[in-house]
This record gives C-alpha cells, sequence and structure tokens, in this order.
C-alpha cells in the first residue's frame, strides 16, 4: 500500500516544555549541540581551542570586555581568577598582555567569583569581592576606584552612578574587614571614584535589612534599578534630587520565592533582564511584566541540573551574536558539575542544549580580538 | 672728492648751450665708503648720495656688488625697501640716498665689496667701494645639547623622565655667566638641579635637568619650552620641544574590528580551556543529537515507519546515524542505521533517507552524529509510515 507522510517542518521549537513531542511535530525532547535557528535544525558552529588552549596563569576566565577608552582606542579585557589582561593578537595566536595592579594587591585571588563588570566614563569598573573595586581605562595598569571602602560582589549603573551591592569593607585581608550583605552604595554621578558621601558629592549608601535573604545582583532596566535577592526584590528609581539620588522601595513581586537565587544568572539583554529562582524558573523582566521562559520539561530538567552544581557558580551571559554572520539572540545559562549550557533562543523562544567534553563553562565573550 | 662715472666717449662735463647729459657724482671720501664695526650676528646700514651733476635726468638701471655680505637695500625717497631698479635721479639738487647694507658674520676682519652702478647719459659705469669691520663682542658663545625634541605619547598630568642639558661654553677665552634657565610652564616645562651658573671657563659646562609633565591635550609644539639667558654675545637660546597630551597612555590597544566569540571555562581538575567559535564551520567539535517522539498524529494505533527521509542544505560530508526505538509498546528491537550525506558544499536544498521498519503507536526518533562527524542543517524531516490501523490495547 503507499505509504503516508508525516513532514516535520520548521519553525522548530527546540526541547518541548509543556507538551509532549509526541503531540507537537515540531518539538523535541532534546537538542544537544545543535540549535533551532530560522526554520533549520543545525549543528552548532564548531569551537576551536586557540592557541595553547590556556589563560596564561591557567585558571578560567572570569570576565571579558570590550571597550573604547578616552583616546578612542579599544581594548578587550580579559579577567582570570588571578590576574588582568588586555588581548593583542597578533595573526594567528593571541597575546594576553598581563595588566599591573596596585602595588597593595598582588593578584585578584579571594572568592575565585566571576567578575561583575560595568562601564561609566570609558572606564570599566569589576569587582568579585575578592579586592577593593578596580577599574582600567586603557593603560597597561588597572587603578583602584579612588576612595572605595572595600569590595562588593555586584554592581549595576544608574543616572551616572556606580551602584555595589553586598559590601565588604574594608577589603578582605584589611584589618577589621566587615561583610555587609545588605548594603548598597553608590557613588558621585558620573564619577565611580568618589563613594565617600559628602556635601560635594552625591554618593551615599544604605542597608536594606528586610525580607529576602542577602542581596544577589542588580539590574537596571528602563529607569529604574531593580536590587534582587535571593527571594524578593526592591527598585531603585532616581529622584533627580542630588542629596538624595535614589529612593528605594520594595519591589512587589507576583509570586512568592521569585528571586535571583542563582546570582550570576542575572543578566541584563537589551531592555530586558534575565535571571533563575530557585526553583529553576527563568524569568524575564521587561519592566512593566514577568515572561516565565521555561515551562514543563525544560523547568524540571534545569531544576535537576541546577541541583548538581556544586564545585563553582552558575554563570549566564546575553548571547548577540556567535560571529560575522552568525546572529543569535539568546539567552545562555552555564550549569557547571551538570556541565551543560541551556540556552534560549529569544527571538524565536526556543530550548536547546550545548556542552563541551572540556568541563564547564565559566565565560562567554563576544568582543574585540583584533 | 667725490666719485664721477668714467666712459670712453665723454671724459667729462659738456659744454657750449646744449642741455648737458645727466652725469652721476656720489659723495665719498677716496671712492671708499666705511660701515665700520659690525658686531657678530648683526647687520649695518650706510646711506650714500648720489647726485646727478648733469644737465637732464639720468636714470641708474642696476647697482652690483662682487661680496654678497654687502647688498643695496634701499633708495630714498622712497625709503622702503627693496630697491627697484631704474630709478631716476633729477639734474640740480636732487640728490638721492642709497642705503647699503652689510650682514657681519662670525669671525673677525676688515670685509671689501666693489660696487658697480649702472646708468644711462654720458657714463655709464660708476665704481667705489664698501667696507666694513666684523667684530666679535666679548667673544662668548655657547650650546645646548641635546635637543628635547618630541617627547610623542604622553598622559597629561604625568611627569615624564627629567632629560638633562648640557650648557657648554663654547668660547675659546672668555667665559660664560647664566643669568636665568626657565622652562615654559603654560606647557609643563620645569627646570631642576641647576649645577651652577658660572662662570664657566672657556670648554667648560653647566647640567640641568627638564622635566615635562603635561599639560594639554592633544600636539603641542613649543619654541620656547626652555629659555637659557647668558652673557653670550647672543645672550638667549631657545629649546623648541614637543608632545602629544593624553588623558590616557593607551596600551595593548585593538583596532576593534575583528570580533571573536569565546567559551572559557574549567573541569574538576581545574584544567582551564579557551574555545572560540567559527561560525563558517558547523562541523561540532561533540557529538550531537536529536530526539523526538511521535504517534503521525494517529494515537492509540499501530503505524509501521518504514522511511526517514531528511531534506538539508547541502553543507559538506557529513554522516548521520538514525536510531529507531518503538517506546509504545515495547515489543520490538532498536532500528540503526546510518546515512552518509551528499558532500557538496554549494547550500542547495537535496534530500537522503534512511529504510528501517519499527512499528508502535509511538516511536522514539532519535538522530545523532559522532563528534566532528559533518555539518548538518536541516530543513524538513520527512515519515514515511504504514497507518496499519490495529489498535493497541491499553498497556
Amino acid at each position: 500500500m503507499t505509504l503516508q507522510r508525516f513532514p516535520i517542518t520548521g519553525p522548530y521549537k527546540g526541547i518541548v516544555t509543556d507538551r509532549p513531542s509526541a503531540t507537537d511535530r515540531a518539538a523535541f525532547d532534546d537538542v544537544l549541540n545543535m540549535f533551532c535557528r530560522k526554520g533549520r535544525i543545525q549543528t552548532r558552529p564548531k569551537l576551536n581551542t586557540i592557541a595553547s588552549n590556556q589563560t596564561p596563569d591557567g585558571t578560567p576566565i572570569r570576565g571579558s570586555y570590550t571597550f573604547q577608552d578616552v583616546a578612542n582606542n579599544y581594548h578587550t579585557l580579559i579577567l582570570t581568577s588571578l590576574n588582568a589582561y588586555f588581548l593583542t593578537n597578533p595573526v594567528g595566536t593571541v597575546v594576553y598582555n598581563q595588566l599591573s595592579l596596585p602595588g597593595t594587591i598582588p593578584s585578584l585571588a579571594g572568592k575565585y567569583l566571576p567578575f561583575q563588570i560595568k562601564e561609566i566614563n570609558q572606564r570599566v569598573y569589576f569587582t568579585n569581592g575578592s579586592v577593593p573595586l578596580l577599574y582600567a581605562d586603557g593603560e597597561s595598569s588597572v587603578k583602584i576606584a579612588g576612595d572605595v571602602p572595600g569590595t562588593c560582589y555586584y554592581l549595576a549603573s544608574n543616572s551616572m552612578h556606580m551602584i555595589g551591592l553586598n559590601w565588604i569593607e574594608p577589603a578582605p585581608g584589611v584589618l577589621n574587614s566587615t561583610h555587609y550583605p545588605f548594603r548598597i552604595r553608590w557613588s558621585d554621578s558620573g564619577d565611580p571614584t568618589t563613594w565617600t558621601a559628602g556635601v560635594a558629592n552625591t554618593a551615599g549608601a544604605t542597608d536594606l535589612v528586610d525580607a529576602g535573604g542577602a542581596l544577589t545582583g542588580a539590574v537596571t532596566v528602563g529607569r529604574n534599578t531593580y536590587v534582587l535577592r535571593a527571594e524578593g526584590a526592591a527598585v531603585m528609581y532616581p529622584t533627580g534630587v542630588g542629596a538624595q539620588p535614589f529612593q528605594i522601595e520594595p519591589f512587589i513581586w507576583s509570586r512568592p520565592g521569585w528571586g535571583n537565587n542563582f546570582p550570576y544568572s542575572l543578566v541584563n539583554y537589551a531592555q530586558w533582564s534575565i535571571n533563575v529562582t530557585r526553583a529553576g524558573e527563568v524569568l524575564l523582566f521587561d519592566g512593566t511584566a514577568f515572561s516565565r521562559l521555561a515551562g514543563g520539561k525544560v523547568k524540571t530538567r534545569l531544576a535537576a541540573d541546577l541541583a548538581k552544581a556544586s564545585s563553582d557558580q552558575v554563570v549566564a551571559f546575553g548571547v548577540d551574536t556567535l560571529g560575522n554572520g552568525y546572529d543569535f539572540e539568546s539567552y545562555w545559562l552555564c550549569i557547571p558539575d551538570a556541565n551543560i549550557v541551556w540556552i534560549h533562543h529569544l527571538e524565536e523562544g526556543t530550548w536547546v542544549r550545548l556542552n563541551t567534553s572540556l568541563g564547564w563553562v565559566t565565560n562567554l565573550f563576544y568582543g574585540a580580538i583584533a | 672728492m667725490s666719485v664721477t662715472g668714467h666712459n670712453s666717449d665723454n671724459g667729462g662735463g659738456g659744454g657750449g648751450g646744449n642741455p648737458q647729459p645727466g652725469y652721476l657724482n656720489v659723495q665719498l671720501v677716496n671712492g671708499i665708503f666705511n660701515f665700520g664695526g659690525v658686531a657678530n650676528g648683526s647687520v649695518g646700514y650706510g646711506g650714500i648720495i648720489f647726485q646727478n651733476s648733469g644737465g637732464t635726468a639720468l636714470s641708474v638701471t642696476a647697482i652690483s656688488i662682487d661680496n654678497a655680505q654687502f647688498a643695496a637695500y634701499s633708495t630714498s625717497p622712497p625709503s622702503v625697501p627693496p630697491m627697484v631698479y631704474p630709478f631716476t635721479i633729477q639734474p640740480g639738487n636732487n640728490p638721492i640716498v642709497v642705503t647699503f647694507k652689510f650682514t657681519a658674520q662670525p669671525g673677525g676682519g676688515t670685509i671689501v665689496g666693489n660696487v658697480t652702478v649702472t646708468t644711462t647719459g654720458a657714463v655709464t659705469k660708476t665704481t667705489f667701494q664698501l667696507q666694513a669691520t666684523q667684530t666679535v663682542l666679548g667673544g662668548v658663545t655657547f650650546a645646548l645639547t641635546p635637543a628635547l625634541g618630541d617627547a610623542g605619547q604622553v598622559k597629561v598630568g604625568t611627569a615624564q623622565a627629567p632629560i638633562t642639558v648640557t650648557v657648554e661654553n663654547t668660547s675659546t677665552a672668555a667665559n660664560l655667566t647664566i643669568s636665568s634657565i626657565t622652562g615654559d610652564a603654560v606647557y609643563g616645562y620645569a627646570i631642576s638641579a641647576i649645577s651652577t651658573y658660572g662662570p664657566i671657563a672657556p670648554g667648560g659646562s653647566a647640567t640641568f635637568n627638564v622635566t615635562l609633565t603635561p599639560t594639554k591635550l592633544g600636539y603641542q609644539y613649543d619654541t620656547a619650552a626652555v629659555v637659557v639667558t647668558t652673557n653670550a654675545d647672543v645672550p638667549t637660546l631657545n629649546m623648541s620641544a614637543a608632545y602629544t597630551g593624553n588623558l590616557v597612555l593607551s596600551a595593548f590597544s585593538l583596532l576593534g574590528t575583528t570580533n571573536a566569540f569565546w567559551m572559557s571555562g574549567t573541569n574538576s581538575t581545574g584544567q582551564a580551556f579557551v574555545l572560540q567559535a567559527d561560525p563558517t564551520n558547523l562541523t561540532c567539535e561533540e557529538p550531537c543529537q536529536l530526539i523526538q517522539q511521535h504517534d503521525m498524529e494517529l494515537p492509540e494505533l499501530v503505524k509501521t515507519l518504514e522511511r526517514v527521509l531528511l531534506r538539508y542544505e547541502r553543507a559538506g560530508a557529513t554522516q548521520v546515524n538514525l536510531q529507531l526505538n518503538a517506546i509504545r509498546p515495547k515489543n520490538q528491537a532498536q532500528v540503526v542505521s546510518q546515512l552518509t550525506l551528499d558532500a557538496g558544499t554549494d547550500g542547495a536544498l537535496v534530500q537522503d533517507f534512511f529504510d528501517g521498519s519499527i512499528s508502535g503507536d509511538i516511536v522514539q526518533l532519535k538522530l545523532f552524529l559522532n563528534a566532528n562527524a559533518g555539518p548538518l542543517s536541516i530543513a524538513m524531516i520527512d515519515l514515511y509510515y504504514d497507518p496499519r490501523g490495529e489498535k493497541i490495547e491499553a498497556t
């Protein structure tokens, strides 16, 4: 007898969320190292080892950023667990040029956490709670951010103020160093080297000692900065008044338990923020409403993978492109120990998975190397 | 006594009732004009009266001098240089003052220049002599070394390494005394460590340091970055210098035109890795898989899947594996087959298929590629099945 056809065509929906794949012909039970993109299912681009497949100090990259300094020169800052580098690349290779650290700081060692990086006024500020807040300005050395009283774990910016959260003052290793997990500090407007409040500047600080746990990150969406906890959030909005540049109020969450449980899952991408809750809920916030990106089976599998993470931090990144001609607007959630990257394509709304046999991912970077 | 022209045809002044031709009379004693002493590096001027002792106007068409240190400078009237030829001298008491210029060069001695004046009139050539004495004022000279030059890219507000400048007394007999050494603070030049103000003996030297702490952004050229004033014959020497001021001194810059996607990480042994994506190469270095379950939208009925057709973009040599499992009911062996796709690379949409029979209500389809198996870009998966129509018993 004549065989019947059952065509499976795009646009493909990636890994199934709620409906079983058997009832949704464009969805899959698993898509590993393949992308659903532009109506096709493709093997993902090859990831080649570069140079010695290593960083100069042998520690993983924990932060990276490309910026243009005040002399209009481009730099790519690479932060490993121990050192800061600017990249240069003679043809066919990559050179890590180590930047000198302030005299009182022998290395970036300490917490071995991902770095929070924020640019203001063509300077790139970075911290991971190990050493005082530092910045790179394009020179061969990095500097301490002025009178910063210590270090913090998370950074955001709003109205030209640098905002630091979850402070250690003074920085670890200094006598009387104390952890202030609820503390928010903001610098003088336009000058993240001035942190001490005074009549001539708009720097300030406050401690948010209400419910929801320690501060786990902040993100600016629109005009407001949302200060996140493991479970809960506050909203910080600019007042335009120099004496009190921000007003902070509790943020009304639509569901209890929604917070930023995995601090480095928080991504500020385009006009959105994306983060992951304790239950593995991936939340996209556009300034007015939340969307749940992972439902059904994906959420269940995500939660199972997140539960495995113990050796390192869960980190996430917003990705625009994987290179020239390969646009891929997506959220990459990298889970150690499960050694998997869950990728949500923001345009097509699909989930796929990616892995590498080399281990777990600590950093993604798209920027200038030449 | 005066100098008069000489012409073999007309030896002197005219007579009779006809107008006399023009006749140049240069008012000099013994036919010599002496500038006197002129110091090295200076210029001396002297005016000589030219008169027309003839009866008609005389035209001076040229004045030549056989020594370039002398030059005819101007006439009066008018008194503004340069010389303009020809100029006319009217007869009678209508003198023209011709100013000559002498430029003294280093060294002493008497300098002589022979002047020839070419005119119209009865006599066409008139000659006389210019003299000047070059004098050395105290004989004190000095030099500054090295030149400050261009400091290149510098950071505003950051002091540069000092440059030591030597003041050398280049005289042979006289002492040099420094009265002042100043740096141009507007551009950020400062003077320190002056070893001595003198007196400095001939051949001797003093030193001082010049430190640049740039004050201005952009390229800055300063003709008087340092000014040294002394008792020398030419008492002041300026040192010029340049720099390009920046707010930061950029290091390890990139063009910013070549971008890359990097993935980096580590593993349980602490071994870090850094990978770079090649967006033009879809040959994944890791195994890939695609898993789906199907009931062909005929729930509860047995179907026999006979063929899986892939419609794909031709992107290079690829080996794809297919594994079929009967999920409901679980009563059959797994079917595994392999397909080698068209190795062309033109991106054309082509198709190939797997054949393999498996029956059931729900069938699991697993497409997988081994590491580095090749690029795959699927546009459509087409399942061909036989809808047998047997109802599956509840399981």
